[in-house]
């Protein structure tokens, strides 16, 4: 939980120090004037400043703050300029206190500097107290540890989760975000629900809050299986890696594999026992025992020439011959890689083009919103003569219809796409010929090598060795090896795959395991919670829009009130979205009390009273407010310009609420400096 | 008459609409003139012809270079100019949109709205990047004297045939 103990705003003057010093107890708490400027936004922007929620306010830094901080300040006639400015906010989390202290305007001393005292704000003078300086804002300040967010987390023992992010990977969700839900800020806050959230890169921001508030299991289901699709996408390229490790290794020594499953999967015996490895469409094994044949049988020929001179001159043809049709082999290859790199040059061109031509349409839009900017009625396709309607272009238009700019573009990205694919596909094939035409040529450069040494066979002495013989011999050695080792490799790469598939087996079983409804009981329970509490609450704060409450639900997508299937805002009168808003706020909390949700119970309602609600509407609001018992603090920055209001908050028990009331300025001199 | 089409009712032909090159939009157009006639010429404004030299200049990369050549006296000749019927027609709209004005003599001028319009331009960095870094470029080099000139010259080619 979160309780504000005290708020003490010091604004050094060469007057002395001006400032507030308030207080605040357990439940329903007023910050009330007379006149609705003489600073109450100014003191509630010092608690969001302080807690580093600025954002929802709108904006960054000291810029969220008004001049009393930055500038100067009044008293009486008297103008004096700030010299230094800062607020002190002590913080009760149920076990500890801490005092939080934010510079608003201090010479060496940045806006996003927090320092943190780990006591309460009577005693930071104690030397004994520990003291840390922390950041907001600054990159990573939700996870780091110096972050003033990611300390502030742990101390209110909110376990914050991570949430997909718009750029798809995770993060955390941040405070701000959580906050935006419980402080109603009086300028942006009243537009509607949530309308104060800063936009930080959380998808679905609103979703996630609300999840995180009513702790719904949803979210640890959306946590698991954000975790389950990276496991399956690890798996998966582990998988294809493996396969294309494989298919490079086998390729090299022109062999073909079949029978792979390309994709992940529970391998059985016969699956693996299907893997097989061919080279010329012999089965690996054969032919290593094949080549030890051949290579035996060498052994046994007589190493000299005149032995075998017949043989040898038939064996010279018959390479001759297998040299010329590899030869032809390779000048097709070599053709069609020619036509290969012809089209991918065109191609790679026409895409240049074609990506000019995109941001130029780009730009023609560009320009022509610039043109509605300036009251161009050819902008809006307006004849700016006659006004009627043309159609944007110059050429003569006849009866032609002609694309508006967005086809256009859709047109061009649409051939862009087209020209990418084919590009993507003709390098495909290029690479494919490369390494066709690699082979060829090795196994041309051996058919030379054995023809040549068949002819120097041929034309030596008799009684020499034969040269063609043991070259054949190294030969046969040589690719014995690299099959041998191949084979090796295909048994390593099983077993890899054979790890992976038990993997995939437990990454299934998880997923299996998954509920299959969104929702747990538990969930359901919560939400129906909500919708109970909202429309009670709208009924009690005297909602109008609708007769038929029954038609009010929470939306299962978005957990916001909808009026069939529709944004109940849509249906609502001025005045009675700020009842929604009321209801939805205050209904959050009590669902998150009740059934053990994760609302740090701070609400801060600034002029809840907008758009003329009726007097009793609003004293019903504050009753609910104190209903809410201890458990909860709210504060309600109010205006009370009317004696109907002040009577609505005399009318409440003295107890329950504690009023604080602004006179005149907000900031008074509160010390005399030496 | 129709009997002779067998077909008529089996094929449907819908015409789909026509792609339009991004430089035949009027919006494009007409903010191309309005930068012309900002970064282009001198206070007595810009003639009929400059105009057209220019916005063919723009469009292709060869184009832009023989009119930085010609402006830069690097070629005293200029041979062909194109007359787009598509400039005319975009400067009949700016000037019915009030971007631009014709003066007395014959030559434009932007009018207070078309010089809104042109520092709306600038203020954007990556807009019409190209068409800016030529027209700064060409600056005002292209001057109106050797428009003339080259006219004169087209006289004379003409005298001789």
């Amino acid at each position: 939980m979160i309780k504000i103990n005290r708020l003490k705003i010091e604004i050094k003057t060469e007057n002395g120090i001006y400032g507030v010093d308030y207080k605040f107890n357990h439940g329903l708490n007023f910050l009330a004037s007379d006149e609705n400027t003489c600073g109450k936004s100014s003191i509630l922007a010092a608690i969001y400043y302080c807690l580093g929620f600025e954002e929802i306010i709108g904006g960054k830094g000291d810029k969220v703050l008004t001049s009393v901080y930055k500038t100067y300040i009044e008293d009486g006639e008297k103008v004096l300029p700030v010299l230094e400015s800062g607020a002190y906010l002590e913080v009760f989390n149920g076990h500890e206190v801490i005092t939080i202290f934010r510079a608003a305007k201090m010479e060496n001393r940045k806006s996003n500097l927090v320092t943190v005292f780990f006591s309460a704000l009577d005693d930071i003078g104690n030397p004994k107290i520990k003291v840390e300086d922390m950041y907001v804002h600054l990159p990573n300040s939700a996870k780091n540890e110096k972050g003033f967010h990611n300390f502030l987390e742990q101390f209110l023992h909110m376990d914050i989760p991570e949430v997909p992010s718009s750029d798809d990977s995770s993060r955390k969700l941040y405070l701000q975000l959580i906050f935006s839900g419980m402080l109603i800020e009086q300028k942006h806050g009243w537009a509607d629900i949530f309308s104060g959230m800063p936009y930080l890169g959380i998808k679905e921001a609103k979703k996630r809050v609300i999840e995180f508030l009513l702790k719904l299991d949803t979210l640890e289901n959306e946590k698991k299986k954000e975790y389950l699709r990276n496991l399956e996408n690890k798996i998966t390229a582990n998988w294809e890696n493996l396969i294309k490790d494989l298919s490079r290794e086998a390729a090299r020594e022109a062999c073909e594999i079949s029978g792979i499953p390309l994709s992940p999967k529970i391998l059985t015996d016969n699956d693996l026992s299907r893997i097989d490895i061919n080279k010329n469409g012999i089965p690996l094994a054969d032919y290593i025992s094949t080549l030890n044949e051949e290579y035996d049988a060498l052994k046994i020929l007589k190493p000299r020439v005149v032995d075998n001179f017949n043989q040898l001159q038939e064996e010279l043809t018959e390479t001759e011959n297998s040299i010329r049709q590899l030869e032809n082999e390779l000048n097709e290859h070599k053709k069609m890689l020619n036509s290969e790199d012809l089209s991918i040059r065109s191609l790679i061109k026409n895409l240049e083009i074609i990506n000019t031509d995109i941001t130029n349409n780009k730009d023609a839009k560009r320009l022509k919103d610039l043109g509605s900017e300036i009251n161009n009625t050819t902008s809006v396709d307006i004849c700016p003569v006659c006004n009627q309607a043309i159609q944007d272009t110059l050429l003569p238009a006849n009866d032609l219809q002609f694309m508006s700019i967005d086809e256009n573009i859709r047109h061009l990205e649409a051939q862009k796409e087209m020209l990418e694919f084919a590009l993507s596909s003709h390098k495909q094939s290029k690479s494919k010929l490369e390494i066709n035409i690699k082979e060829i040529e090795n196994r041309l450069y051996k058919l030379r090598r054995l023809a040549k040494s068949l002819r120097s066979d041929l034309y030596s002495t008799n009684d020499n060795f034969s040269e063609a013989t043991i070259y054949k011999k190294i030969q046969l050695e040589s690719e014995i090896e690299a099959l041998s080792s191949l084979k090796k490799y295909i048994d390593t790469i099983k077993k890899e795959l054979i790890n992976e598939s038990i993997n995939w087996e437990e990454y299934l079983k998880e997923k299996s395991s998954l509920p299959k409804n969104k929702f747990t009981e538990l969930d359901n329970e919560k939400l129906l919670g909500l919708k109970e509490h909202f429309i009670e609450n709208l009924k009690r704060y005297g909602y109008k829009s609708i007769t038929n409450f029954h038609e009010i639900d929470i939306s299962k997508e978005s957990y916001l009130p909808i009026i069939e299937d529709f944004d109940m805002k849509f249906d609502s009168s001025a005045s009675d979205n700020i009842r929604a808003i009321w209801a939805f706020t205050v209904a959050l909390f009590q669902t998150s009390h009740e059934k053990g949700g994760n609302h740090p119970g701070l609400l801060i309602f600034d002029e809840p009273a907008q758009h003329s609600i009726v007097t009793n509407d609003m004293k019903q609001f504050f009753r609910s407010i104190i209903d809410l018992g201890s458990s909860c603090q709210v504060i309600v920055g109010i205006t009370v310009k009317d004696s109907e209001t002040r009577q609505a908050i005399n009318e409440l028990l003295r107890h329950a609420y504690n009023y604080i009331e602004i006179k005149n300025k907000a900031f008074q001199k509160i010390e005399i400096e030496e | 008459m129709e009997d002779k089409y067998l077909l008529t009712e089996e094929i449907i032909f819908d015409a789909k609409p026509n792609a339009v090159p991004y430089n035949y939009r009027i919006s494009y157009k007409i903010a191309q003139l309005c930068l012309i006639i900002d970064m282009c010429s001198k206070r007595g404004g810009c003639s009929l012809i400059k105009l057209h030299l220019i916005s063919t200049g723009l469009n292709t990369k060869e184009d832009m270079q023989k009119l930085i050549d010609f402006a830069y006296d690097q070629y005293l000749t200029y041979h062909v100019v194109r007359f787009d019927p598509v400039v005319n027609r975009a400067i009949r709209y700016s000037l019915a949109e009030e971007l631009i004005i014709q003066q007395k003599d014959g030559k434009f001028r932007l009018t207070p709205k078309g010089k809104d319009f042109v520092k709306r331009i600038n203020r954007i960095g990556d807009l019409m990047t190209k068409e800016k870094e030529f027209l700064s470029k060409l600056s005002d080099l292209l001057t109106e004297k050797k428009i003339r000139e080259l006219m004169m010259a087209w006289r004379y080619h003409d005298d001789k045939n």
